[in-house]
């Protein structure tokens, strides 16, 4: 700014020069040659005795003696004495910023100061305050720069006002913009442009910063006006004196710091609550104004405070105060710092950050920031985090592996099962699922080519993304793991890992066996099949199928037995006539007992067994098995076993012959030869000749007899047929009773009901006759009583083992004949099946009656088994005839059909 | 003539053949079992030998063995009423072992003069 004339020759010279002094906002002080303070304006000594903020101008001192108790702060002490020292007459000033400490505040000032023209070598020297705000401080030192540069103008424009209030004298005719202001102001009353200190003015009071707003070509100007009144001797009003200033654009430079102050200010808030600075030791100087209670009553107890005094420690993260500490000790920035702290008994949650303040000379001033109440949010949060505390603690109890993944798909939390122990250690929260899977997939899998484990990673990223999804998944360890994932409705991921390794071990194992077993099943000779308890099949094997020409999908896991029963049934092996058996019944028969068996003809021929047994753990197993050889190789052997038979009947007949035949020809000798010679000695024609004759005749004859006796070979009764024993058995008994002595009681126990066995009537009858007749001699003339029982028996070990004849798979039928007679001599006993044996007296015994029961039991495989104790008993073991499911119910007790 | 031991155990069968060989013209010696028989031929060496199968004490094989090993010469009718085996077994082992005759009994008179006949020397 060009330097104008700063100060006419006033028309009252001295007082002018004070009341100039006076009507200058800022504190100011005019310092004569001596630079002593001669005078100071009343914004230097506001606030009554309290001395302003900064320097204070105090009248009748030294401007070095106020320097020295300036209290300025830092190297700026020293500028302040040299600035009015060194001050050229012909400058129109110069500035020295100081810092000084106000309240415990530091404040930063300027004082501005110029020799006054006129020649009186008189100083003015005007303090204004700095300001704060790095952005405003700029703009307030423009400000304050234009201040000063209207400081100086104050001084040029006078003007007065007779005691009408009419302008009458405007002194700045040098100026273009007064010279052009004058003609408009001249003559008119004041009180027209000072419409708002009307009162003031009528009641003759002195008014400061009166605005006027004056258009000048076209242009808006504000004028501020200070007036003071002027009165005479007597005290008459003569009108007012005062300086003036075109304060357009200071008036505009407020009102844009004004406005950039509260924007600033707004800007802060909006962002936070208040706004707060604080000294180079941390105090607080000043909180912006407050709208909530909270900060009211934070600023009531604050300012002076140091927060780091002031806040609770438990409610502090210590690692956050620790750091902020170290901010403040090295003047730092800092950020959201968040601390708790009582306000007026209530926990409270401060957020705060700051930035350090320095003067020009980088001495640290303090800090000044924002502040926000996050209490909310912090409660909040510590909420969420207790929450989240407790879920974890909650997750990593779970006996399954749990990771949630958030909508971005990074980890959020999971537990140590989620992963693997021997991988490496936990994931890390926030990696991302594909991350972690290639992690897993990569660990140990050296030999697995990228490509192909790239494709894997790939198919599970898939996956993952595509839930709900439940699928085994194999890690590069070995173990195996189910994996089910679910979307939850926030969009974040749930996985649930369980191991599974031992199950999938055991199912291994498992399926192993099974194989094992079903190799071992298709590899026996049986046909095997397995069924449940509700005859479903759980198991069979390549042979069942084979053996009974049936396609494999007819007995097929899970299939009812039924099914296999009524193929079979309509392929005939139930007979033509049964092509529709009834399954059902079937089924309910091989139920029926823990054992059952039954043969049956295939169609084309083959016999084919089948063993039915319970198993311990519940259902049955069904064996088939082809015995069409086995069943010809017993016919074979039934065959040469009745063959034997014969033979050594045929034996004992041709011995018993033999033994007759060689008596009797022996006998036939002499009588032929005797006679022959007896007829010798006869004459010719001799009647006795022809009767000797007839002798030799009947020998021959005798002889022929003999002869044939010799190749005799009728046997003795044959095994074969099909007889019911109960019946039988008291059709024998029935004619032991008649036969027998009145004093013999014939007690009958007869429990088999319909079964049959291998014989005809006439051996059953010859079994039962022979030995009842025999218990009944034992008796003799005795009283006695003679029992005939049957029973069906199941072929136990013991039985077995003792009966190495009878076969563990068949049924037997028991015939007991016992009696109460003297029973069996223990020397006789091993003799008693002999034939021709016998120890009754000659004439009554023929011995072959227990041969001929020891034959025909053999015969059919039977056993007999013989004790004597308190008696002889006979128990003969007689296999029965199963009978097929064809065979006609026979009512027990009845004879069966011839 | 000649002279026939005839070895039987029968006392019935012996005397009835003895008829029917004295009456042939035959001298005949008894015994009633093939030891006897042994001893009668050492003392009196017959001509023919006529034995039962069938006795007791020593029966007629092992009479014959005997007889054939003392006297591979000796002529010997073996008889028998049969066995518990059929006589014809034993008949037919007697001709093996050296039996000049076997005859089943019961025969006819005749039927044994004949056979005697046929083993005396044709012409004395």
């Amino acid at each position: 700014m060009a330097v104008r004339a700063v100060i006419r020759t006033p028309p009252v010279s001295e007082p002018s020069a004070l009341d100039l002094l006076d009507a200058l906002e800022a504190p100011a002080a005019l310092l004569d040659d001596r630079r002593h303070v001669i005078a100071v304006n009343p914004a230097a000594r506001i606030a009554g005795d309290q001395p302003v903020p900064g320097l204070a101008f105090v009248p009748g001192r030294s401007w070095a003696e106020l320097c020295k108790n300036s209290g300025a702060v830092g190297p700026m002490a020293a500028d302040l004495e040299g600035l009015v020292a060194g001050l050229d007459p012909r400058a129109t000033g110069s500035a020295v910023d100081y810092a000084v400490r106000v309240a415990g505040r530091l404040k930063a000032f300027r004082i501005t100061a110029r020799i006054l023209p006129g020649g009186s070598n008189h100083v003015l020297v005007v303090q204004t305050d700095s300001t704060r705000f790095e952005a405003v401080e700029q703009r307030l030192r423009e400000v304050e720069r234009r201040q000063a540069d209207l400081a100086e103008l104050t001084a040029d424009w006078l003007w007065t006002t007779d005691e009408d209030l009419r302008f009458v004298e405007l002194a700045a005719p040098s100026d273009p913009f007064w010279r052009r202001v004058q003609p408009k102001l001249i003559g008119q009353c004041c009180v027209d442009l000072f419409e708002d200190a009307v009162e003031t003015i009528a009641r003759h009071r002195p008014f400061r910063d009166v605005i006027a707003s004056i258009t000048v070509d076209g242009t808006v100007h504000r004028l501020r006006f200070n007036g003071k009144p002027i009165f005479s001797t007597d005290g008459i009003f003569r009108g007012y004196l005062g300086i003036a200033a075109d304060v357009t654009r200071s008036y505009e430079a407020e009102r844009a710091r004004d406005a950039a102050q509260a924007r600033l200010r707004e800007i802060a808030e909006l962002s936070s609550d208040w706004y707060w600075e604080s000294d180079a030791e941390f105090r607080f100087t000043d909180m912006s104004d407050t709208r909530t209670k909270v900060v009211r009553l934070e600023r009531d107890q604050t300012l002076g405070r140091r927060r780091i005094d002031m806040l609770d420690r438990n409610m502090t993260d210590p690692e956050a105060l620790a750091r902020h500490i170290d901010d403040l000790e090295n003047h730092r920035s800092f950020r959201d710092f968040v601390y708790g702290s009582y306000v007026a008994g209530k926990p409270r949650y401060l957020k705060v950050s700051g930035k350090p303040r320095f003067a020009a000379d980088g001495s640290f001033l303090g800090h000044l920031g924002t502040a926000t109440d996050v209490t909310a949010e912090v409660t909040a949060e510590k909420r969420r985090e207790a929450a989240e505390q407790w879920l974890k603690a909650a997750i990593e109890q779970m006996p399954s592996g749990i990771a949630i993944w958030d909508a971005a798909d990074r980890l959020v939390v999971c537990n140590e099962e989620y992963w693997p122990s021997n991988v490496s250690r936990r994931p890390a929260i926030g990696r991302t699922f594909e991350e972690l899977v290639r992690e897993l997939r990569t660990h140990g899998k050296a030999r697995i080519d990228s490509d192909a484990r790239e494709a894997m990673i790939q198919e599970r990223v898939r996956q993952h993304r595509n839930p709900p999804l439940s699928i085994e998944v194999a890690l590069a360890n070995g173990d195996v793991r189910q994996v089910d994932e679910r979307r939850l409705s926030d969009g974040s991921m749930i996985t649930v890992t369980t191991d599974i390794s031992r199950l999938k071990r055991r199912e291994h194992q498992l399926s192993e066996q099974r194989a094992l077993l079903q190799t071992t099943l298709d590899h026996v000779s049986d046909g095997i099949l397995a069924v449940d308890e509700d005859w479903r099949i759980v198991s069979v094997n390549d042979t069942f199928v084979g053996l009974l020409g049936m396609p494999k999908d007819v007995a097929r896991i899970g299939a009812h037995l039924s099914a296999v029963i009524e193929w079979l049934g309509s392929r005939g092996d139930y007979g033509a006539e049964r092509a529709n058996v009834n399954a059902a019944r079937v089924i309910e028969e091989m139920g029926s007992r823990q054992r059952w068996y039954d043969e049956r003809t295939t169609p084309d021929g083959r016999q084919i067994s089948w063993r039915v047994r319970e198993m311990q753990g519940g259902g049955r197993i069904i064996a088939v098995a082809d015995v069409s050889e086995q069943r010809q190789a017993e016919q074979r052997r039934e065959q040469l076993r009745s063959t034997m038979a014969q033979a050594q009947q045929l034996e004992a007949i041709s011995r018993l012959a033999g033994g007759l035949a060689h008596d009797l020809n022996n006998m036939l000798l002499p009588v032929m030869t005797l006679t022959e010679l007896a007829m010798d000695e006869l004459p010719e024609g001799s009647p006795a000749r022809g009767d000797l004759e007839r002798v030799i005749g009947a020998a021959e004859h005798a002889r022929g007899l003999v002869q044939r006796l010799l190749t005799f070979s009728r046997t003795v009764p044959q095994a074969g047929g099909e007889t019911m024993l109960d019946p039988m058995t008291r059709a024998a008994a029935e004619l032991i009773k008649a036969t027998a002595k009145p004093d013999l009681t014939v007690t009958l126990k007869l429990n088999v009901g319909g079964i049959a066995i291998p014989l005809g009537k006439t051996e059953i009858q010859q079994i039962v006759m022979n030995l009842g007749l025999n218990a009944a001699q034992a008796i003799g003339d005795r009283r006695g009583t003679l029992t005939i029982e049957t029973a069906l028996i199941e072929a136990d070990d013991d039985l077995l083992r003792a009966n190495p004849s009878l076969d563990s798979a068949r049924r037997y039928a028991r015939l007991t004949v016992s009696d109460d007679g003297p029973g069996i001599p223990a020397d006789v006993l091993p003799r008693i099946f002999e034939p021709f044996f016998t120890t009754k007296p000659v004439g009554q015994g023929t011995g072959l009656g227990l041969a001929v029961v020891h034959g025909l039991v053999n015969q059919v495989g039977g056993a007999i088994e013989v004790s004597s104790e308190n008696g002889a008993r006979f128990d003969i073991l007689l296999p029965i005839i199963e009978r097929p499911l064809n065979a006609p119910e026979i009512p027990s007790g009845t004879h069966p059909a011839d | 003539m000649a002279r026939i031991l005839l070895i039987d155990d029968d006392a019935t069968v012996r005397y009835a053949l003895k008829q029917v060989l004295e009456r042939a013209g035959h001298q005949v010696e008894e015994a009633n079992d093939g030891m006897v028989g042994i001893e009668k031929y050492n003392a009196t060496h017959p001509d023919i030998v006529v034995t039962d199968i069938i006795m007791p004490n020593q029966e007629g094989i092992e009479t014959i063995i005997k007889l054939k090993r003392m006297a591979p010469e000796v002529a010997i009718i073996a008889m028998s009423g049969g066995g518990r085996t059929g006589n014809r077994d034993f008949l037919a082992m007697a001709e093996k072992l050296g039996a000049a005759r076997v005859m089943p009994k019961p025969f006819r008179p005749r039927e044994l003069v004949e056979a005697v006949k046929a083993l005396l020397p044709t012409a004395a």
